[in-house]
Protein backbone atom coordinates (compact mmCIF):
# COMPACT_ATOMS: atom_id res chain seq x y z
CA UNK A 1 0.00 0.00 0.00
CA UNK A 2 1.41 3.28 -1.17
CA UNK A 3 1.83 6.43 1.44
CA UNK A 4 -1.15 7.92 -0.43
CA UNK A 5 -3.67 5.53 -0.39
CA UNK A 6 -2.85 4.91 3.47
CA UNK A 7 -3.42 8.58 3.81
CA UNK A 8 -6.37 8.43 2.00
CA UNK A 9 -7.69 5.17 4.07
CA UNK A 10 -6.96 7.24 7.30
CA UNK A 11 -9.13 10.21 6.16
CA UNK A 12 -12.16 7.49 5.26
CA UNK A 13 -11.79 5.68 8.26
CA UNK A 14 -11.37 9.08 10.35
CA UNK A 15 -14.50 10.62 8.40
CA UNK A 16 -16.48 6.76 9.34
CA UNK A 17 -15.55 7.36 12.97
CA UNK A 18 -16.93 10.93 13.14
CA UNK A 19 -19.76 9.53 11.38
CA UNK A 20 -20.48 6.61 13.82
CA UNK A 21 -19.62 8.70 16.80
CA UNK A 22 -16.59 5.73 17.53
CA UNK A 23 -13.99 6.42 19.75
CA UNK A 24 -11.92 3.74 18.75
CA UNK A 25 -11.20 1.90 16.05
CA UNK A 26 -8.75 -1.08 15.19
CA UNK A 27 -8.19 -2.40 11.47
CA UNK A 28 -6.05 -5.63 10.41
CA UNK A 29 -6.37 -5.22 6.74
CA UNK A 30 -4.91 -8.87 5.83
CA UNK A 31 -6.42 -10.73 8.66
CA UNK A 32 -9.66 -8.84 7.43
CA UNK A 33 -10.19 -7.52 11.18
CA UNK A 34 -12.00 -4.62 12.34
CA UNK A 35 -12.70 -3.38 16.30
CA UNK A 36 -15.37 -0.72 16.79
CA UNK A 37 -16.14 1.11 19.96
CA UNK A 38 -19.05 3.38 20.55
CA UNK A 39 -18.30 6.66 22.26
CA UNK A 40 -19.26 6.38 25.55
CA UNK A 41 -19.80 2.95 26.00
CA UNK A 42 -16.57 2.14 27.90
CA UNK A 43 -16.87 -0.90 30.17
CA UNK A 44 -18.78 -2.60 27.50
CA UNK A 45 -17.77 -5.55 25.35
CA UNK A 46 -16.84 -4.26 22.56
CA UNK A 47 -18.54 -3.52 19.16
CA UNK A 48 -16.70 -6.80 17.09
CA UNK A 49 -16.68 -7.56 13.91
CA UNK A 50 -14.43 -10.15 12.80
CA UNK A 51 -13.84 -13.93 11.04
CA UNK A 52 -15.52 -15.98 13.45
CA UNK A 53 -15.04 -19.74 12.69
CA UNK A 54 -18.87 -21.01 11.91
CA UNK A 55 -18.93 -22.23 15.99
CA UNK A 56 -21.46 -24.37 17.23
CA UNK A 57 -21.27 -23.41 20.78
CA UNK A 58 -23.62 -23.80 23.35
CA UNK A 59 -26.21 -21.86 25.09
CA UNK A 60 -25.28 -19.20 27.16
CA UNK A 61 -21.51 -19.67 26.24
CA UNK A 62 -22.01 -18.27 22.69
CA UNK A 63 -19.59 -15.14 22.19
CA UNK A 64 -21.46 -11.65 22.60
CA UNK A 65 -21.39 -11.08 19.01
CA UNK A 66 -22.80 -8.00 18.29
CA UNK A 67 -23.29 -5.26 15.22
CA UNK A 68 -22.41 -2.26 13.92
CA UNK A 69 -24.55 0.41 13.44
CA UNK A 70 -28.04 0.49 14.96
CA UNK A 71 -29.72 -1.15 12.14
CA UNK A 72 -29.68 -4.59 12.62
CA UNK A 73 -31.94 -6.77 15.68
CA UNK A 74 -30.01 -9.21 17.34
CA UNK A 75 -32.47 -11.73 19.09
CA UNK A 76 -30.05 -13.43 22.05
CA UNK A 77 -31.09 -16.81 22.54
CA UNK A 78 -32.86 -18.04 25.73
CA UNK A 79 -31.01 -19.13 28.04
CA UNK A 80 -32.30 -22.37 27.49
CA UNK A 81 -30.42 -26.34 26.89
CA UNK A 82 -29.15 -26.54 23.02
CA UNK A 83 -27.09 -26.15 20.31
CA UNK A 84 -26.85 -22.78 18.82
CA UNK A 85 -26.34 -22.38 15.29
CA UNK A 86 -24.33 -19.36 14.39
CA UNK A 87 -23.61 -17.30 11.17
CA UNK A 88 -20.52 -18.57 9.75
CA UNK A 89 -20.37 -15.68 7.44
CA UNK A 90 -21.46 -12.18 6.75
CA UNK A 91 -24.71 -11.61 4.69
CA UNK A 92 -28.24 -11.96 4.25
CA UNK A 93 -29.97 -14.82 6.14
CA UNK A 94 -32.97 -16.83 3.91
CA UNK A 95 -35.39 -19.24 5.74
CA UNK A 96 -36.46 -20.52 2.32
CA UNK A 97 -34.64 -21.56 -0.76
CA UNK A 98 -36.98 -18.70 -2.98
CA UNK A 99 -39.62 -16.18 -1.65
CA UNK A 100 -42.25 -18.95 -3.50
CA UNK A 101 -41.08 -21.71 -1.66
CA UNK A 102 -41.34 -23.23 1.91
CA UNK A 103 -39.16 -22.74 4.88
CA UNK A 104 -36.43 -25.02 5.27
CA UNK A 105 -37.58 -25.87 9.04
CA UNK A 106 -39.84 -23.95 11.48
CA UNK A 107 -39.75 -24.51 15.14
CA UNK A 108 -40.80 -27.74 16.64
CA UNK A 109 -39.38 -29.64 13.19
CA UNK A 110 -36.83 -32.22 14.18
CA UNK A 111 -33.42 -32.17 12.26
CA UNK A 112 -31.25 -34.32 10.80
CA UNK A 113 -27.36 -34.10 10.69
CA UNK A 114 -26.95 -32.24 7.32
CA UNK A 115 -30.12 -30.97 6.87
CA UNK A 116 -30.81 -27.40 5.58
CA UNK A 117 -31.72 -24.92 8.11
CA UNK A 118 -31.18 -21.64 6.14
CA UNK A 119 -29.25 -19.63 3.29
CA UNK A 120 -27.10 -16.77 4.50
CA UNK A 121 -26.32 -14.87 0.94
CA UNK A 122 -23.13 -13.39 0.64
CA UNK A 123 -22.24 -11.46 -2.75
CA UNK A 124 -24.48 -13.46 -4.41
CA UNK A 125 -22.69 -16.73 -2.85
CA UNK A 126 -26.08 -18.20 -1.68
CA UNK A 127 -24.23 -20.44 1.17
CA UNK A 128 -26.58 -23.31 2.63
CA UNK A 129 -26.10 -23.86 6.87
CA UNK A 130 -26.60 -27.04 8.13
CA UNK A 131 -27.43 -28.95 11.14
CA UNK A 132 -24.26 -30.50 12.52
CA UNK A 133 -26.65 -33.20 14.43
CA UNK A 134 -29.86 -34.00 14.91
CA UNK A 135 -32.13 -32.30 17.22
CA UNK A 136 -35.59 -30.32 17.21
CA UNK A 137 -35.70 -26.35 16.08
CA UNK A 138 -36.23 -24.91 19.62
CA UNK A 139 -35.84 -21.22 18.45
CA UNK A 140 -35.45 -19.18 14.96
CA UNK A 141 -33.41 -15.73 16.22
CA UNK A 142 -33.13 -14.16 12.66
CA UNK A 143 -36.08 -13.12 10.90
CA UNK A 144 -35.98 -13.41 7.13
CA UNK A 145 -34.11 -11.18 4.71
CA UNK A 146 -32.38 -9.93 7.70
CA UNK A 147 -28.55 -9.28 7.81
CA UNK A 148 -26.25 -11.07 10.04
CA UNK A 149 -22.84 -10.95 11.44
CA UNK A 150 -19.77 -13.45 11.75
CA UNK A 151 -21.04 -15.72 14.44
CA UNK A 152 -24.63 -14.42 15.29
CA UNK A 153 -26.90 -16.99 16.39
CA UNK A 154 -29.20 -17.97 14.01
CA UNK A 155 -31.16 -21.44 15.66
CA UNK A 156 -30.77 -22.73 19.01
CA UNK A 157 -31.86 -26.88 18.65
CA UNK A 158 -32.62 -28.75 21.38
CA UNK A 159 -30.32 -31.53 21.30
CA UNK A 160 -31.00 -34.89 22.70
CA UNK A 161 -28.40 -36.04 25.23
CA UNK B 1 -11.06 -40.62 -35.39
CA UNK B 2 -13.46 -38.00 -36.55
CA UNK B 3 -12.12 -35.82 -34.63
CA UNK B 4 -8.48 -35.34 -36.59
CA UNK B 5 -10.34 -35.01 -39.82
CA UNK B 6 -12.04 -32.18 -38.17
CA UNK B 7 -9.02 -30.51 -38.00
CA UNK B 8 -7.51 -31.07 -41.08
CA UNK B 9 -10.65 -29.86 -42.59
CA UNK B 10 -10.84 -26.74 -40.58
CA UNK B 11 -6.93 -26.20 -41.22
CA UNK B 12 -8.01 -26.46 -44.92
CA UNK B 13 -10.57 -23.85 -44.47
CA UNK B 14 -11.58 -21.91 -46.24
CA UNK B 15 -10.14 -23.99 -49.45
CA UNK B 16 -10.97 -27.98 -50.22
CA UNK B 17 -8.91 -30.83 -48.65
CA UNK B 18 -7.46 -33.19 -51.01
CA UNK B 19 -9.54 -36.68 -50.49
CA UNK B 20 -6.23 -38.09 -49.82
CA UNK B 21 -5.00 -35.96 -46.98
CA UNK B 22 -8.34 -37.04 -45.71
CA UNK B 23 -7.78 -40.30 -45.93
CA UNK B 24 -4.61 -40.01 -43.65
CA UNK B 25 -6.04 -38.49 -41.31
CA UNK B 26 -8.46 -41.12 -40.65
CA UNK B 27 -5.91 -43.57 -41.10
CA UNK B 28 -5.83 -46.84 -42.13
CA UNK B 29 -7.54 -48.57 -39.01
CA UNK B 30 -10.85 -47.86 -37.75
CA UNK B 31 -14.40 -47.99 -40.15
CA UNK B 32 -12.60 -45.42 -42.81
CA UNK B 33 -13.04 -41.81 -44.05
CA UNK B 34 -16.95 -42.26 -45.08
CA UNK B 35 -18.22 -43.30 -41.72
CA UNK B 36 -16.01 -40.43 -40.00
CA UNK B 37 -17.11 -38.19 -42.91
CA UNK B 38 -21.36 -39.57 -41.44
CA UNK B 39 -20.50 -38.70 -38.17
CA UNK B 40 -19.06 -35.31 -38.70
CA UNK B 41 -22.52 -34.72 -40.24
CA UNK B 42 -24.46 -36.04 -37.74
CA UNK B 43 -23.12 -34.02 -35.08
CA UNK B 44 -24.23 -31.08 -37.61
CA UNK B 45 -21.13 -30.19 -39.32
CA UNK B 46 -21.43 -29.51 -43.55
CA UNK B 47 -18.71 -30.75 -45.39
CA UNK B 48 -19.07 -29.89 -49.07
CA UNK B 49 -17.69 -32.83 -51.38
CA UNK B 50 -15.92 -31.49 -55.09
CA UNK B 51 -16.66 -34.00 -58.23
CA UNK B 52 -12.95 -35.18 -57.47
CA UNK B 53 -13.73 -36.43 -53.80
CA UNK B 54 -12.28 -33.55 -51.77
CA UNK B 55 -13.73 -32.33 -49.19
CA UNK B 56 -14.71 -28.46 -48.08
CA UNK B 57 -16.07 -27.71 -43.99
CA UNK B 58 -18.66 -25.03 -44.85
CA UNK B 59 -20.38 -24.90 -41.62
CA UNK B 60 -19.71 -25.82 -37.70
CA UNK B 61 -22.85 -27.20 -35.76
CA UNK B 62 -24.53 -24.41 -33.31
CA UNK B 63 -24.84 -27.22 -31.31
CA UNK B 64 -22.80 -27.68 -28.16
CA UNK B 65 -21.03 -30.82 -28.39
CA UNK B 66 -18.73 -31.79 -25.28
CA UNK B 67 -15.75 -33.49 -27.49
CA UNK B 68 -15.63 -30.48 -29.71
CA UNK B 69 -15.21 -27.69 -26.50
CA UNK B 70 -12.76 -30.15 -24.81
CA UNK B 71 -10.98 -30.68 -27.65
CA UNK B 72 -7.83 -27.66 -27.66
CA UNK B 73 -8.43 -26.71 -23.77
CA UNK B 74 -5.58 -26.57 -21.96
CA UNK B 75 -6.96 -25.84 -18.32
CA UNK B 76 -6.10 -27.50 -15.01
CA UNK B 77 -9.03 -27.88 -13.11
CA UNK B 78 -12.40 -25.93 -15.13
CA UNK B 79 -13.65 -28.30 -18.13
CA UNK B 80 -11.76 -31.63 -16.71
CA UNK B 81 -15.03 -33.18 -17.97
CA UNK B 82 -17.58 -31.12 -19.89
CA UNK B 83 -21.28 -32.55 -20.33
CA UNK B 84 -23.92 -31.41 -22.24
CA UNK B 85 -27.09 -31.73 -21.78
CA UNK B 86 -30.37 -30.84 -24.63
CA UNK B 87 -32.92 -29.87 -21.67
CA UNK B 88 -32.50 -29.45 -18.24
CA UNK B 89 -34.50 -28.35 -15.16
CA UNK B 90 -31.25 -25.98 -14.60
CA UNK B 91 -27.75 -26.76 -14.94
CA UNK B 92 -27.27 -26.18 -10.92
CA UNK B 93 -29.36 -28.74 -10.04
CA UNK B 94 -27.39 -31.47 -12.37
CA UNK B 95 -24.54 -30.13 -11.51
CA UNK B 96 -25.75 -30.40 -7.45
CA UNK B 97 -26.59 -33.85 -8.00
CA UNK B 98 -23.56 -34.81 -9.60
CA UNK B 99 -21.92 -33.42 -6.86
CA UNK B 100 -23.53 -35.27 -4.34
CA UNK B 101 -22.86 -38.26 -6.06
CA UNK B 102 -18.86 -37.81 -6.27
CA UNK B 103 -18.52 -35.75 -9.35
CA UNK B 104 -14.83 -34.48 -9.07
CA UNK B 105 -13.82 -30.66 -8.95
CA UNK B 106 -13.82 -28.82 -12.49
CA UNK B 107 -17.02 -30.86 -14.29
CA UNK B 108 -18.77 -28.49 -16.33
CA UNK B 109 -22.42 -28.85 -17.42
CA UNK B 110 -23.73 -26.89 -20.43
CA UNK B 111 -27.59 -27.29 -21.56
CA UNK B 112 -28.83 -26.34 -24.98
CA UNK B 113 -32.26 -24.63 -22.75
CA UNK B 114 -33.52 -24.75 -19.23
CA UNK B 115 -36.93 -25.22 -18.09
CA UNK B 116 -36.36 -23.58 -14.57
CA UNK B 117 -33.33 -21.62 -15.22
CA UNK B 118 -32.55 -18.96 -12.24
CA UNK B 119 -31.36 -16.31 -10.95
CA UNK B 120 -31.32 -14.51 -7.73
CA UNK B 121 -33.40 -15.37 -4.67
CA UNK B 122 -36.00 -17.67 -7.04
CA UNK B 123 -35.91 -15.12 -9.91
CA UNK B 124 -36.25 -17.04 -13.29
CA UNK B 125 -33.31 -16.98 -15.73
CA UNK B 126 -34.98 -16.81 -19.76
CA UNK B 127 -32.95 -19.82 -21.30
CA UNK B 128 -33.76 -19.90 -24.93
CA UNK B 129 -32.96 -23.16 -26.76
CA UNK B 130 -29.04 -22.97 -28.83
CA UNK B 131 -29.37 -19.15 -28.04
CA UNK B 132 -27.12 -18.48 -25.17
CA UNK B 133 -24.38 -20.23 -23.13
CA UNK B 134 -26.51 -22.13 -19.70
CA UNK B 135 -23.86 -23.55 -17.60
CA UNK B 136 -22.58 -24.77 -14.10
CA UNK B 137 -18.85 -25.59 -12.75
CA UNK B 138 -18.19 -27.23 -9.99
CA UNK B 139 -15.28 -26.45 -7.62
CA UNK B 140 -13.94 -27.21 -4.77
CA UNK B 141 -11.69 -24.73 -3.23
CA UNK B 142 -10.22 -25.33 0.34
CA UNK B 143 -12.25 -23.73 3.11
CA UNK B 144 -10.62 -20.69 4.77
CA UNK B 145 -13.31 -19.49 7.31
CA UNK B 146 -13.82 -15.42 6.91
CA UNK B 147 -12.43 -15.38 3.59
CA UNK B 148 -14.33 -12.48 0.90
CA UNK B 149 -16.38 -14.35 -1.34
CA UNK B 150 -14.47 -13.89 -4.49
CA UNK B 151 -16.05 -17.14 -6.34
CA UNK B 152 -19.14 -14.57 -8.09
CA UNK B 153 -15.90 -12.04 -8.83
CA UNK B 154 -14.26 -14.69 -10.51
CA UNK B 155 -16.94 -15.58 -12.28
CA UNK B 156 -18.15 -12.07 -13.92
CA UNK B 157 -14.38 -11.38 -14.58
CA UNK B 158 -13.75 -14.72 -16.60
CA UNK B 159 -17.14 -13.97 -18.65
CA UNK B 160 -16.13 -10.32 -18.78
CA UNK B 161 -12.94 -11.16 -20.38
CA UNK B 162 -14.27 -14.13 -22.51
CA UNK B 163 -16.58 -11.85 -24.12
CA UNK B 164 -13.85 -9.31 -24.99
CA UNK B 165 -11.56 -11.74 -26.02
CA UNK B 166 -14.41 -13.97 -28.52
CA UNK B 167 -15.94 -11.01 -29.54
CA UNK B 168 -13.90 -7.62 -29.10
CA UNK B 169 -16.71 -6.08 -27.51
CA UNK B 170 -15.71 -4.49 -23.87
CA UNK B 171 -18.19 -5.87 -21.11
CA UNK B 172 -18.08 -4.22 -17.84
CA UNK B 173 -19.21 -5.64 -14.92
CA UNK B 174 -22.37 -4.12 -12.52
CA UNK B 175 -21.46 -4.16 -9.23
CA UNK B 176 -21.37 -7.15 -8.12
CA UNK B 177 -20.95 -9.45 -11.06
CA UNK B 178 -23.44 -8.69 -13.58
CA UNK B 179 -22.51 -8.28 -17.00
CA UNK B 180 -23.64 -5.09 -18.68
CA UNK B 181 -22.41 -3.99 -22.53
CA UNK B 182 -23.55 -0.82 -22.88
CA UNK B 183 -25.73 -0.50 -19.88
CA UNK B 184 -27.42 -3.76 -20.83
CA UNK B 185 -26.93 -7.12 -19.02
CA UNK B 186 -25.98 -9.88 -21.06
CA UNK B 187 -24.58 -11.70 -18.41
CA UNK B 188 -24.88 -13.41 -14.85
CA UNK B 189 -23.76 -14.85 -12.02
CA UNK B 190 -24.63 -16.83 -9.08
CA UNK B 191 -22.76 -19.52 -6.36
CA UNK B 192 -24.41 -21.83 -4.44
CA UNK B 193 -22.29 -23.16 -1.60
CA UNK B 194 -23.05 -26.50 -0.13
CA UNK B 195 -21.63 -27.99 2.59
CA UNK B 196 -20.37 -31.88 2.50
CA UNK B 197 -18.31 -34.19 5.05
CA UNK B 198 -14.55 -32.33 4.89
CA UNK B 199 -15.20 -29.45 2.60
CA UNK B 200 -17.57 -27.35 0.35
CA UNK B 201 -19.05 -27.20 -3.07
CA UNK B 202 -19.57 -24.28 -4.87
CA UNK B 203 -21.63 -24.31 -7.60
CA UNK B 204 -20.60 -21.76 -10.15
CA UNK B 205 -23.97 -20.66 -12.72
CA UNK B 206 -22.96 -18.32 -15.84
CA UNK B 207 -25.63 -17.06 -18.52
CA UNK B 208 -24.96 -15.67 -21.16
CA UNK B 209 -27.44 -14.24 -23.91
CA UNK B 210 -25.57 -14.88 -27.28
CA UNK B 211 -27.27 -15.13 -30.13
CA UNK B 212 -30.92 -13.76 -29.27
CA UNK B 213 -32.50 -11.27 -30.94
CA UNK B 214 -33.44 -8.04 -29.41
CA UNK B 215 -37.37 -8.69 -30.81
CA UNK B 216 -37.06 -12.16 -29.01
CA UNK B 217 -36.22 -11.09 -25.41
CA UNK B 218 -39.12 -11.35 -22.89
CA UNK B 219 -40.72 -7.71 -22.47
CA UNK B 220 -39.72 -7.67 -18.62
CA UNK B 221 -36.18 -7.62 -19.40
CA UNK B 222 -36.15 -6.64 -23.33
CA UNK B 223 -35.18 -2.98 -22.04
CA UNK B 224 -32.28 -3.72 -19.57
CA UNK B 225 -31.03 -7.19 -21.40
CA UNK B 226 -29.40 -7.30 -24.98
CA UNK B 227 -27.21 -10.43 -26.39
CA UNK B 228 -23.79 -10.75 -27.66
CA UNK B 229 -25.22 -10.69 -31.31
CA UNK B 230 -27.10 -7.83 -31.06
CA UNK B 231 -24.37 -5.78 -29.39
CA UNK B 232 -21.76 -7.02 -32.18
CA UNK B 233 -24.09 -6.58 -34.82
CA UNK B 234 -22.87 -10.25 -36.12
CA UNK B 235 -23.92 -13.82 -35.22
CA UNK B 236 -21.26 -15.40 -32.19
CA UNK B 237 -19.95 -18.56 -32.05
CA UNK B 238 -20.47 -20.32 -28.93
CA UNK B 239 -18.69 -23.22 -28.71
CA UNK B 240 -15.53 -21.34 -29.55
CA UNK B 241 -17.28 -18.63 -26.60
CA UNK B 242 -17.64 -21.15 -24.32
CA UNK B 243 -13.77 -22.77 -24.85
CA UNK B 244 -12.65 -19.05 -23.96
CA UNK B 245 -14.70 -18.68 -21.30
CA UNK B 246 -13.53 -22.25 -19.38
CA UNK B 247 -9.64 -20.75 -20.51
CA UNK B 248 -10.37 -17.77 -18.44
CA UNK B 249 -12.31 -19.42 -15.77
CA UNK B 250 -9.64 -21.79 -14.85
CA UNK B 251 -6.88 -18.79 -15.09
CA UNK B 252 -9.23 -16.85 -12.51
CA UNK B 253 -9.93 -19.75 -10.17
CA UNK B 254 -5.79 -20.26 -10.36
CA UNK B 255 -5.53 -16.77 -9.43
CA UNK B 256 -8.02 -17.26 -6.59
CA UNK B 257 -6.06 -19.89 -5.21
CA UNK B 258 -3.09 -18.40 -5.47
CA UNK B 259 -5.37 -15.79 -2.68
CA UNK B 260 -4.39 -12.72 -4.83
CA UNK B 261 -6.76 -10.73 -4.43
CA UNK B 262 -4.75 -7.46 -5.19
CA UNK B 263 -5.13 -8.84 -8.42
CA UNK B 264 -8.76 -9.59 -8.74
CA UNK B 265 -9.64 -6.01 -7.13
CA UNK B 266 -7.82 -4.35 -9.27
CA UNK B 267 -9.69 -5.82 -12.30
CA UNK B 268 -12.42 -5.86 -10.83
CA UNK B 269 -12.04 -2.10 -10.18
CA UNK B 270 -10.75 -1.47 -13.79
CA UNK B 271 -13.54 -2.99 -15.43
CA UNK B 272 -16.13 -1.46 -13.23
CA UNK B 273 -19.66 -0.26 -14.92
CA UNK B 274 -20.70 0.99 -10.91
CA UNK B 275 -17.26 3.43 -10.55
CA UNK B 276 -18.09 6.34 -10.55
CA UNK B 277 -21.62 6.41 -10.97
CA UNK B 278 -24.28 7.82 -8.90
CA UNK B 279 -26.27 5.07 -7.50
CA UNK B 280 -29.31 4.26 -4.76
CA UNK B 281 -28.04 1.55 -2.79
CA UNK B 282 -30.13 -0.27 0.37
CA UNK B 283 -28.48 -1.31 3.32
CA UNK B 284 -30.49 -2.80 6.24
CA UNK B 285 -33.78 -1.51 4.56
CA UNK B 286 -32.67 2.46 4.21
CA UNK B 287 -31.36 3.66 1.06
CA UNK B 288 -28.26 6.00 0.15
CA UNK B 289 -27.74 7.85 -2.71
CA UNK B 290 -24.74 9.25 -3.36
CA UNK B 291 -21.46 8.72 -6.20
CA UNK B 292 -19.53 5.71 -6.11
CA UNK B 293 -15.73 6.54 -4.86
CA UNK B 294 -14.57 3.63 -5.18
CA UNK B 295 -15.41 -0.28 -4.94
CA UNK B 296 -13.38 -3.01 -3.18
CA UNK B 297 -14.13 -6.64 -2.98
CA UNK B 298 -13.08 -6.85 0.25
CA UNK B 299 -14.42 -3.46 2.03
CA UNK B 300 -17.89 -2.88 -0.29
CA UNK B 301 -18.55 0.65 -1.81
CA UNK B 302 -17.30 3.82 -0.72
CA UNK B 303 -20.05 6.33 -1.32
CA UNK B 304 -19.42 9.99 -1.71
CA UNK B 305 -22.76 11.57 0.27
CA UNK B 306 -24.18 14.93 -0.89
CA UNK B 307 -22.42 16.58 1.92
CA UNK B 308 -19.51 15.41 0.49
CA UNK B 309 -18.46 13.06 3.68
CA UNK B 310 -17.66 9.46 2.09
CA UNK B 311 -19.96 6.44 3.77
CA UNK B 312 -18.96 2.97 3.32
CA UNK B 313 -20.75 0.10 2.67
CA UNK B 314 -20.23 -4.06 3.17
CA UNK B 315 -20.85 -5.44 0.03
CA UNK B 316 -22.24 -8.40 1.82
CA UNK B 317 -25.20 -6.20 3.40
CA UNK B 318 -26.20 -4.20 0.22
CA UNK B 319 -27.94 -4.22 -2.55
CA UNK B 320 -28.02 -1.87 -5.80
CA UNK B 321 -31.54 -0.26 -6.29
CA UNK B 322 -30.60 1.90 -9.12
CA UNK B 323 -27.63 3.86 -11.04
CA UNK B 324 -27.85 6.92 -13.36
CA UNK B 325 -26.80 5.17 -16.25
CA UNK B 326 -23.95 2.72 -16.44
CA UNK B 327 -21.84 0.63 -18.84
Amino acid sequence: MDIEKVRRLLDELAAFMKENELEELAVDVEGAEVKLRKAGKKGQAPVIHHATPPVHTTAGQHPPASHGGPEPQMVEPSEEAGEIVTAPMVGSFYRSPNPEADTFVEVGDPVEPDQVLCIIEAMKVMNEIKAEQAGTVAEILVEDGEPVEYGQPLFRLTVEE
Amino acid sequence: MSDRLLDTLRSARPGWLPRARAESAVGPSGPGLPEALRRLRARGFRIDESDDGGLALRGEPDLLDADDIRRGLHTRVVGRRVRVFQRVTSTNDVIGDLARQGEPEGTVVLAETQTEGRGRRGRGWWSPPGKGVWMSVLLSPPVRRGSVPVTTIIGGLAVSDAIRASTGLSALIRWPNDVVIGGRKVAGVLVEAHQRPGGRDLLLGIGIDVNAGQDELPPEIADIATSLSEAAGEPIDRPELVRTLLAELDRWYRIKLDRDIDTINEQWRERSATLGRRIVLEEHGRRFEGTVADVDVRFGIALRMSRGNIRHFRGEHISLIGSDCDG
